[in-house]
């Protein structure tokens, strides 16, 4: 039987306490990346809710972390336990909430997910931290091996993810292992995370299945798959089948209007083709209407997506399509593009990627693209991206047509030309044998009337149009502003013309912590400089999300790895720190500099290994940043101060969490960097000031 | 809880260099800022290409001071001085109210009349559509939100007044002008006159519609027209105030005007799954039609698509428009429809006396026509409809 004798806990503290830290490590990142992507998860431009819901996550940290200071370091083992209870009934409920709404979510309806999806493993996980703290004596040493924990917890998450496994497994064995330290001993450890596994095993598809099915109660979910981009979710209905993807109905199928569009117009501009290539055709169908004898090629740049597609006709592989290097060569090479959501997609609309289409295609072979278009009204943004893509088409192919309609489809030719008059057109369609209800004769003549080519001329002469040879890592702001768009008045906080308020954090960051000071009667200045600290490393945080999800298309694959690496660079801020003392104002500058500059050299790469590369980087030095500045400040007080200087660190971070998304979504990348410069050498100068 | 002392004292120079390095970081946000590349400013609303045209709003009255009440939809929006309406295309300046959006479409396009849809007006005929920025209801499900949730200055938009418009009709071979897209409610002025100039031409003009607008602006638009399609989201309140931002009854009232003054008219309904496919509600609001409006009004079943707001629910399954379908044919309805699913056998013309096809149609194409002088070439029952 435990007590609170004071002997028990002498002779377990420091062993118990570095065993403690290294697993409550392991155990909240993965927990927090879990959560996380179950939340980007969950709804459209879940990137717009990134930041909302790191910020609920350290909020009730910073929560935690106050509560604990008040308990007994006796209760800890009651709350491993119940942090090992709660986690997979509030996975559930991130899982079923949206489905409660019958329309979208906006920010606001999505902000109580967010906080109450965190609550119970953020609170808790914080309350051990100031426990452990409490019991060790000396916060940087609790704070240095819970970052190192973390780091192995951010490698359990990608392995996780990049096996396309579901999160509650991941959560099964977390709770587990913290049931097994209520026994506190190695093998008891080793054989939770056995039985962990092998009850993921069995129960991981059951909660899943069984918790989607719930969310899309109305509908029968027949397949669920958990791919590198994120969840895919297929439900099906008296013979039709949706695709959805974050909570969004992306592609419903049998669509042959769609289908036939986007595969028989470019069969009717080479008749006598053979084989074809069909890249980024999610929720097309391909079987029922081509001509047999025709080789068809699906390349799909997610592995998930194979696994749910039962009926694509011809052969599926996953590929990266910028490095899809085939013995072959084909008639056709048809491009499905969805508007560049990702810079991922981006570089499918680069002249790098139609020059290695070209190779890719017969002599006389074609390129055809269909791209999103709107015929009725087709706004700037849609305007500049077509536009954009015939100069980029125009500087690899001599001959370009331009088809009108739902889409623009865009027929690019070498060898042969591709001006065809619509008759001709709709004459091939009896010599491919091909009799369709809608993809006829008179759909023909009407898509290619002179007024509506005329339109789509004056939509294309409307704005500038530049070829596209450069990576500008811009298009998922777009996207996200777009996603924000539709809510109206709630995202109104996306505007550029919203600034002014945006940069109320800037009176914020210096108000709360003077009053925090007042109230905890500890020095303002060193608050002011933790503050700022947590502020950079959670800003920091999130422009690094961000532009994994700009650069490399899969923040959802990431994510532990890009919180991993972060934490790897506190523990190692923290151990430099506690080594040499203090952390010199030289090598902050320095290193904030060095941070800064990194994301600004991804816009010239085009490599993107080496661009994740420097993102981890730019990860590791914020993290770095972060942990040496908070064992720095920590270093100068008494032990007793170090749940309050955690909690005054991690309200920095909820106000980045809070204001940096409005930043970096509104006005891009530069104006964040221009701010981060800012709040540094703000940092800078309060650190002098901090020595008085 | 006290500090202890640290040992690394100040100078001087670090202190002058951290004030100087606080001072210009407080200035930096005042300094002159970089300019905003194009695609930042501009990438939630469009640059427009003309500045919104005053043109003074029909329908409105006057209030104490400068304050107006529009009186054009049911709504009954007060506008102040300066002010605008819901549907953001009206303004009040200086007492007086103004339609910004006269003779400025934001979109054009030649479609079949069958995109719309009307099925028993001029089959197999092109229209054409135009559109402004704007409108009066705030739908979840809207495919033209680009355009209908935006205001004028907002989009895109370029001049083209009433009379090229019938003109450009003329020379494109369009029987028809249709206002469609955004609500045309709130571009009630230009429609007015755009629907003028194209009766001098010979040019038609058919309304598409939501139905929510007053009994007096309806009335008088009534005589300008050819054909109105109106859409009837759906026959609960709770449906309109939810998902449309907008009543019921209005639209109720609109159809029976419709009806009484004898224009050619049909109705949409488009089905959204979970939300408004209730088959009770259905036979409901089928009895109603057939009561109220008559067993000939055609009542078009429409497939949703995940669009705007309601990206998370699934297209309508095809068995819910068949079970629509025949509630109404139950309920004596003569031409229900079943629309956006090409193909389909509910597209087509079924004669009310012999039960023969008439027209068969698939998607926005006429395949077989045997309506001869409105009655059906078999036995001869009148079908209604204006077919040439």
């Amino acid at each position: 039987m435990r007590t609170d004798h004071p002997r028990h806990l002498d002779l377990s503290a420091g062993r118990n306490t570095t065993s403690d830290a290294i697993i409550l490590g392991v155990c909240s990142l993965a927990a927090q990346a879990v959560f996380l992507r179950m939340i980007l998860s969950s709804q459209p431009g879940g990137e717009l809710y990134a930041a909302l819901a790191l910020g609920g996550w350290i909020g009730w940290v910073a929560v935690g972390s106050f509560i604990g200071k008040s308990l007994s370091p006796a209760l800890r083992e009651r709350i491993w336990l119940l942090s090992a209870i709660i986690k997979l009934p509030l996975a559930c409920i991130i899982t079923i909430y949206p489905g409660l709404f019958q329309q979208m979510m906006d920010p606001v309806r999505f902000l109580p997910m967010a906080l109450i999806g965190m609550a119970g493993p953020g609170m808790l996980y914080g309350i051990l931290f100031s426990l452990l703290a409490k019991l060790r004596g000396r916060t940087s040493a609790i704070y240095k091996f819970e970052a190192a924990g973390s780091f192995i917890g951010g490698i359990a998450v990608t392995v996780w993810v990049f096996l396309g496994l579901s999160g509650f497994g991941l959560l099964i064995i977390l709770a587990f292992v913290e049931i097994s330290i209520y026994w506190r001993r190695a093998a008891v450890t080793v054989a939770a995370i056995a039985a962990g596994a092998i009850a993921a095993l069995i129960l991981s598809s059951q909660f899943d299945r069984a918790m989607t099915s719930f969310r899309w109660r109305n509908f029968q979910v027949s397949r669920i798959a958990h791919g590198h981009t994120g969840d895919w979710i297929v439900l099906s209905d008296q013979g039709q089948s949706s695709l959805v993807r974050a909570g969004t109905i992306i592609a419903s199928y049998p669509d042959r209007p769609a289908s036939e569009e986007a595969l028989l117009w470019p069969l009717l501009y080479k008749p006598e083709s053979k084989s074809m290539l069909l890249i980024g055709y999610e929720g097309i169908q391909t079987a029922p209407f081509l001509p047999p004898g025709l080789d068809i090629t699906n390349l799909y740049s997610d592995p998930a997506y194979i696994e749910i597609l039962a009926d694509s006709a011809g052969r599926s592989i996953y590929d990266d399509p910028l490095n899809f290097r085939p013995q072959r060569k084909y008639d056709i090479v048809a491009v499905q593009l969805h508007g560049a959501a990702t810079l991922y997609d981006y570089r499918l609309e680069t002249s790098l990627f139609f020059e290695r289409c070209r190779q890719l295609m017969d002599d006389d072979g074609i390129l055809y693209i269909n791209a999103p278009f709107d015929e009725n009204y087709s706004s700037d943004n849609l305007n500049r991206y077509i536009a954009r893509l015939e100069a980029t088409l125009k500087s690899i192919f001599p001959d370009i047509a331009v088809i009108p309609g739902p889409n623009a489809g865009f027929v690019c030719g070498v060898g042969a030309g591709v001006d065809i008059p619509s008759d001709v057109l709709a004459a091939r369609l009896d010599t491919l044998g091909i009799v369709s209800p809608y993809f006829n004769g008179p759909l023909i003549a009407n898509r290619l009337l002179p007024f509506k080519k005329e339109q789509v001329e004056r939509s294309l002469n409307s704005v500038e149009s530049n070829t596209n040879d450069v990576f500008r890592p811009i298009s998922v702001l777009q996207y996200l502003q777009w996603q924000g768009s539709r809510f109206g008045k709630t995202a109104g906080i996306f505007k550029v013309y919203q600034m002014p308020y945006i940069l109320l954090f800037i009176p914020l960051m210096i108000l709360i912590p003077v009053l925090f000071g007042r109230w905890t009667q500890l020095k303002p200045g060193p608050l002011l400089v933790l503050a700022n600290f947590g502020f950079m490393g959670m800003a920091f945080e999130i422009v690094n999300l961000y532009l994994f999800q700009i650069i490399l298309g899969s923040l959802y694959l990431h994510i532990g790895m890009i919180l991993a690496v972060f934490m790897a660079g506190m523990a190692l801020g923290s151990m430099y720190v506690a080594r040499h003392r203090i952390l010199s104002l030289f090598a902050i500058s320095i290193l904030a500099f060095c941070i800064l500059l990194i994301p600004l050299m991804l816009d010239s790469q085009i490599d993107l290994r080496w661009t994740g590369f420097l993102m981890y980087i730019s990860s590791l030095f914020s993290g770095f940043l972060t942990g040496g500045g908070f064992a720095a400040i920590a270093n100068r007080y008494q032990d007793g101060a170090g749940p309050w200087l955690y909690g005054i660190d991690l309200l920095g971070g909820l106000i980045a969490a809070l204001f940096v998304p409005g930043l970096v979504i509104s006005v891009g990348t530069f104006f964040v960097f221009y701010t981060l410069i800012f709040m540094y050498t703000m940092n800078y100068a309060t650190l002098t000031f901090e020595k008085y | 809880m006290s500090i202890p002392e640290n040992n690394s004292a100040i100078n001087r120079r670090a202190f002058l260099r951290a004030a100087g390095v606080c001072a210009g970081c407080s200035l930096m946000p005042f300094g002159p800022k970089p300019p905003l590349p194009q695609f930042v400013t501009s990438a939630f609303a469009d640059e427009p290409t003309n500045p919104p045209q005053l043109h003074i709003a029909e329908f409105y009255k006057s209030l104490e001071g400068l304050e107006i009440e529009c009186e054009l939809c049911p709504r009954k929006c007060a506008v102040g001085d300066r002010e605008r309406g819901f549907c953001g295309v009206r303004e009040n300046r200086n007492g007086k109210y103004y339609t910004l959006v006269y003779g400025n479409p934001c979109s054009t396009n030649i479609d079949q009349i069958e995109k719309k849809p009307f099925f028993h007006y001029k089959p197999g005929s092109m229209a054409f559509s135009l559109a402004t920025a704007g409108c009066n209801l705030n739908c979840k499900f809207c495919q033209n939100w680009q355009i209908s949730q935006f205001r004028p200055e907002q989009i895109r938009s370029f001049q083209l007044s009433p009379s090229q418009v019938a003109q450009l009709a003329q020379s494109n071979s369009c029987d028809s002008i249709a206002y469609t897209y955004s609500e045309p409610t709130i571009f009630y002025e230009y429609m007015c006159d755009c629907a003028v100039e194209g009766n001098r031409r010979n040019v038609k003009s058919a309304l598409v519609t939501a139905g929510y607008i007053q009994k007096e602006p309806m009335q008088k638009l009534i005589p300008y027209l050819a054909a109105v399609k109106v859409d009837l989201k759906a026959f609960t309140e709770k449906y309109y105030a939810d998902i449309c931002n907008a009543e019921l009854a209005p639209v109720l009232e609109t159809l029976k005007l419709l009806k009484s003054s004898g224009i050619w008219f049909e109705i949409v309904y488009l089905m959204v799954p979970t939300l408004n496919d209730d088959p009770a509600d259905i036979r409901r609001m089928c009895q109603w039609i057939g009561a109220e409006l008559g067993p000939d009004v055609p009542v078009h079943f429409t497939r949703f698509h995940p669009e705007y707001l309601l990206k998370n629910l699934p297209s309508t399954p095809i068995k819910s428009l068949e079970i629509a379908y025949n509630i109404a044919l139950e309920e004596k309805l003569n031409f229900p429809y079943i629309g956006n699913v090409y193909g389909h056998k509910g597209e087509n013309t079924y004669c009310p006396g012999c039960k023969s096809e008439i027209v068969s149609r698939n998607g926005f194409q006429i395949l077989k026509f045997d309506i001869d002088n409105r009655r059906c070439k078999k036995c001869g029952q009148t079908i209604p409809g204006i077919w040439t």
